[in-house]
């Protein structure tokens, strides 16, 4: 069975779900997936069903990198954190200086992306510095 | 001879041409021309003339648009336009998907796994030819988190085959 087979109702829904610029190829026996889902929401439910499809992730044949299009500058978005408060830091780096904090759920501003990893952000509170982006979902 | 009788037969037929051309505005053809030019560089619209009717038939992005190349095709035409039918059909540009590209430079790929990997002090990843491997020992609810940041990187592959789940 090819991948594209085992991941077909993942292909599918991406589809059906409205994800923008959707590509896929297989590289190497793994299945590259990109694209720009239209709400977290649809990344979320991607990635549930690629972890019903392999459990844990265990097999590794995918590599899913989709992004949020609400994720764009100007917008809010939510600090999802496990339960730890999140670094900004001076600048897209973990050995920049922290010149600020934001709490679990809070929600605060993306002024732009340094890139995929790091997002120059702004609370409430008018701390202004960078951020990991994995830990920022659109609201 | 049959050269010359054969111009002097376009030059009179251009000559009528003309003539009843000046008499009721510009010809359909010369009409077409005008509104052409006045559409240059877009090439998803074609203009046809028949008897000063403008037929506007191809493609635009907007509704914007489409009524925008209705009026420049009136105020090119001016007077000698009877009426527009403007056939355009909005259709969505077809974005290209960017092509896929995976992280081929193991020592760029490795220091974004590095500092990615703080916040997951119970397991190790290594990078080898764009491979990253994870062992140790993860709790299930944390294991997509960390399987989302790894493929942000755009590995060639995730190995997370040798981490001990714990439920």
């Amino acid at each position: 069975m090819s991948l594209q087979e085992k991941y077909k109702v993942l292909l599918d829904t991406a589809q059906s779900s409205g994800v923008n610029d959707l590509n896929y190829a297989e590289m190497d026996g793994v299945l590259q997936i990109r694209g720009t889902a239209p709400s977290a929401d649809v990344k979320n439910k991607l990635w549930e069903i690629y972890g019903n499809i392999d459990p844990n992730f265990q097999t590794g044949d995918v590599v899913l990198n989709v992004d949020v299009a609400t994720e764009v500058p100007g917008s809010q978005v939510r600090v999802i954190t496990e339960n730890s408060n999140l670094n900004i830091r001076k600048g897209p780096g973990t050995d920049q200086p922290i010149v600020g904090k934001a709490a679990k759920g809070e929600i605060i501003t993306l002024i732009s992306k340094a890139n995929d990893q790091w997002w120059l952000v702004r609370t409430t509170d008018n701390e202004e510095g960078y951020c990991y982006a994995q830990y920022l979902e659109s609201v | 001879m049959k050269f010359s009788k054969l111009t002097f037969c376009l030059l009179a037929t251009s000559a009528v041409l003309s003539f009843s051309a000046c008499k009721s505005g510009l010809s359909d053809d010369k009409l077409e021309e005008k509104i052409e030019n006045a559409l240059t560089g877009r090439k998803t619209v074609d203009v046809e003339v028949e008897k000063g009717k403008v037929i506007l038939s191809g493609t635009v992005t907007s509704e914007e648009e489409k009524q925008q190349i209705e009026s420049i095709a009136k105020t090119a035409g001016d007077k000698d336009v009877k009426s527009i039918q403007n056939d355009l059909v909005v259709s969505a540009p077809v974005a290209t998907p960017a092509p896929i590209t995976v992280s081929n430079n193991d020592a760029v790929l490795g220091a974004a796994v590095n500092t990615f990997m703080k916040d997951f002090p119970s397991v190790q990843a290594s990078v080898k030819d764009g491979v990253i491997s994870v062992t140790g020992t993860l709790e299930q609810a944390k294991i997509v988190t960390l399987k989302q940041g790894l493929d942000n990187l755009n590995p060639k592959k995730v190995d997370l085959s040798g981490i001990v789940v714990k439920k």
